[in-house]
């Protein structure tokens, strides 16, 4: 109906959904499975409303036979009270919102070249969006790799469903309890460097989405990196989203940006800032908002 | 060749647009975006003293003809807010509106003081929040005596032009224009949101906002917005920014025929993206083309004719 919403022609009101499904994915890391056409793209969130509580966001982590799933990590008020929640309660859903992963099968560019080697580089429940990418870039026969980081081997979540259709599972843990013993950007480093990577998607906290966006840098690989914020409407009206770089909206504008748009949001300084200048540049950046 | 610059106090709009307090202008990086990307003026989120932290979630629920919210009045602090309202001045090519809020007249006055130090073009003065009324008692605009004391004190501290924002939900706005004008108010914003409103999912049988009731904006106000202003045209001669329900250019000239000068528009980001205010200036100039207005100033109040 028009270009301000992206949330299939319904209106940004919950729709209220039953849980018909829980499944314990890790440590404090559960999904929750809802019957629902919801039509989302990997990288899109919803928002989930605990009426009397609060609403907040979460990536789509599978979508698959009319369900689609949320995976939550228990991390505070809300979060802890979603995973009380059971098998029949019911829950308000808005979305599906915001930008998404592009894949676009082998010849993605059209250029001939080869984009089989997909290496998702997930931290935390950063793995959530990328599980849902996984599964759509196997299904395009996009050889993929996954490179997951936590602090330690009980957080780690997915590895079996991920294998089971084919894709290559790396764990990195802080500890050493499970996997490579360090940073998911060292196992990157070596996947890179044993030419078994050709574009690099990620989500995860912003200091390892720096290094990562560093490293793809470096080797002149495309990537796409899933960005968070604090958010409150969720739909592009009330501004809480925004950073400071070109007064981009996480929200709407996000949250899955080009490699070049992360890059430049993750450098902006205010201090140095002369906005019109910067606005000169390339014209390529344009087509991301 | 119809002309969209708009002469508003002291500046010049590059046309009549302009983006409406609490939609996006929560940081300067926003504001200066909205003001690329077409606006003739941009309003920041009302500012007050002391950082609140609005309400829960959700605090902004779509209904069939409009929006209602309850944000609050989550600002981040007077002196964050200071910083970013400095950027988009420094950096935005169309003028900045400074909105403030405080709980009483005094403090009105404080924070009036301080928004001086970011050198905003204009201070717009929230005298109709309708969210914080639970809080606060009635909101300062339903009262005639409090909304002139009001603005007195703010006129008294600020160094720049003072604009007034009303509220639809008086049984005579007249009055309340009236009395702000008289007390020093350079110029009216009207309106803010109607109500409050309610909306109640059917399967929780839950109020959706977290504050339960939220103001109503959108489609659903404009007929009610129109009204205002044409009202206030009537009785006061300073400049109206015509507010409510605004979404494409039809509505804009409507505003403008019942004396707006400039228009505001808040909730048609939601339906037509940050681009609607190049949309709108440009559904404006076909309107004037083809009905042989050349300038804004020509259009303001015919309604009243
Ligand atoms: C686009 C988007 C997608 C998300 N997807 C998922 C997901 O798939 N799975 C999941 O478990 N969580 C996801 N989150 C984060 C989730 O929304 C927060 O964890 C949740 O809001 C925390 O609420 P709470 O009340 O439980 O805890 P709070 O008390 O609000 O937060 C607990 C801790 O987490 C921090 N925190 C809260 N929100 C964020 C945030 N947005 N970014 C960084 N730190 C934060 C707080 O500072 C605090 O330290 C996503 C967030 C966004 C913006
Ligand atoms: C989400 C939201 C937040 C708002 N916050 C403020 C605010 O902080 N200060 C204010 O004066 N008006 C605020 N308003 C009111 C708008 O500025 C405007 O007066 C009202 O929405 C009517 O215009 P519209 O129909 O174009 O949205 C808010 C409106 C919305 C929708
Ligand atoms: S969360 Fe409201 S604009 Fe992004």
């Amino acid at each position: 109906m028009n270009e301000g919403a992206q949330n299939s022609g319904r209106l940004n009101k919950p729709i209220t959904l039953p849980i018909v499904k829980v499944v314990d994915e890790a440590k404090d890391f559960k999904s929750f499975y809802f019957d629902f056409d919801l039509d989302a793209k990997p990288g899109q969130f919803v928002t989930v409303w605990i009426p009397g509580v609060n609403e907040k966001p979460f990536a789509v982590s599978g979508q698959k036979d009319g369900l689609f799933s949320v995976t939550v990590s228990a991390v505070g008020p809300f979060t802890n009270k979603m995973h009380e929640l059971k098998e029949g309660d019911k829950v308000g859903v808005k979305g599906p919102y915001g930008t998404h992963y592009k894949i676009s099968g082998p010849d993605c560019d059209g250029t001939g070249a080869e984009h089989k080697n997909l290496v998702l580089v997930a931290g935390g429940y950063g793995v959530a969006p990328l599980v849902f990418l996984a599964e759509e870039a196997v299904g395009k026969g996009v050889q993929t790799t996954m490179i997951a980081g936590t602090r330690t081997k009980e957080l780690l979540a997915f590895r079996e469903k991920l294998e089971s259709i084919g894709v290559e599972y790396l764990a990195a843990t802080d500890d050493g309890s499970e996997g490579f013993h360090g940073f998911v950007t060292d196992v990157l480093e070596n996947q890179i460097s044993q030419g078994k990577a050709s574009e690099i998607c990620a989500c995860g906290p912003r200091p390892m989405l720096e290094r990562v966006g560093a490293i793809a840098e470096k080797h002149n690989l495309p990537g796409q990196f899933g960005l968070e914020s604090y958010m409150k409407c969720g739909f592009g009206i009330c501004g809480e989203c925004a950073v400071d770089y070109k007064g981009i909206h996480i929200c709407k504008d996000g949250p899955v940006f080009p490699l070049a748009t992360a890059m430049k949001i993750f450098r902006f300084k205010k201090e140095n800032d002369n906005f019109s200048q910067d606005n000169t540049d390339d014209k390529s950046e344009k087509e991301v908002f | 060749m119809p002309n969209l610059e708009t002469a508003f106090l002291n500046k010049t709009f590059s046309n009549p647009t302009v983006l409406s307090s609490g939609i996006l202008g929560v940081y300067g990086s926003s504001l200066v975006r909205v003001a690329i990307e077409g606006a003739g003026a941009v309003t920041s989120k009302s500012i007050s003293l002391n950082y609140r932290s609005g309400h829960p979630n959700p605090i902004i629920v779509e209904f069939e003809a409009g929006l209602i919210n309850a944000v609050g009045l989550s600002t981040h602090g007077i002196d964050d807010s200071i910083s970013e309202i400095s950027y988009a001045v420094k950096n935005s090519p169309s003028p900045v509106i400074a909105s403030v809020f405080a709980d009483n007249v005094e403090n009105f006055a404080l924070v009036s003081q301080r928004i001086n130090e970011a050198n905003p073009d204009f201070i717009e003065v929230n005298i109709s929040c309708p969210n914080v009324e639970s809080e606060f008692g009635k909101p300062f605009a339903t009262d005639p005596k409090t909304s002139a004391a009001v603005t007195s004190a703010v006129k008294k501290v600020s160094k720049a032009p003072v604009i007034v924002k009303l509220s639809p939900n008086v049984p005579n706005i007249k009055l309340i224009a009236k009395s702000v004008v008289d007390a020093g108010a350079d110029a009216i914003c009207a309106i803010n949101t109607v109500g409050p409103g309610m909306v109640i999912d059917i399967e929780s049988a839950k109020p959706i906002l977290s504050n339960k009731v939220g103001g109503v904006s959108g489609p659903a106000i404009k007929p009610v917005a129109v009204r205002c202003v044409y009202d206030i045209f009537s009785e006061v001669d300073v400049p109206i920014i015509g507010v409510g329900g605004v979404t494409n250019g039809s509505d804009a000239i409507e505003m403008i025929f019942a004396g707006a000068t400039a228009v505001g528009i808040g909730s048609a980001v939601h339906y037509r993206g940050i681009g609607v205010f190049k949309k709108v200036s440009k559904e404006i100039f076909r309107f004037m083309d083809t009905h042989d207005y050349s300038s804004i100033e020509e259009m303001r109040g015919l309604a009243h004719e």
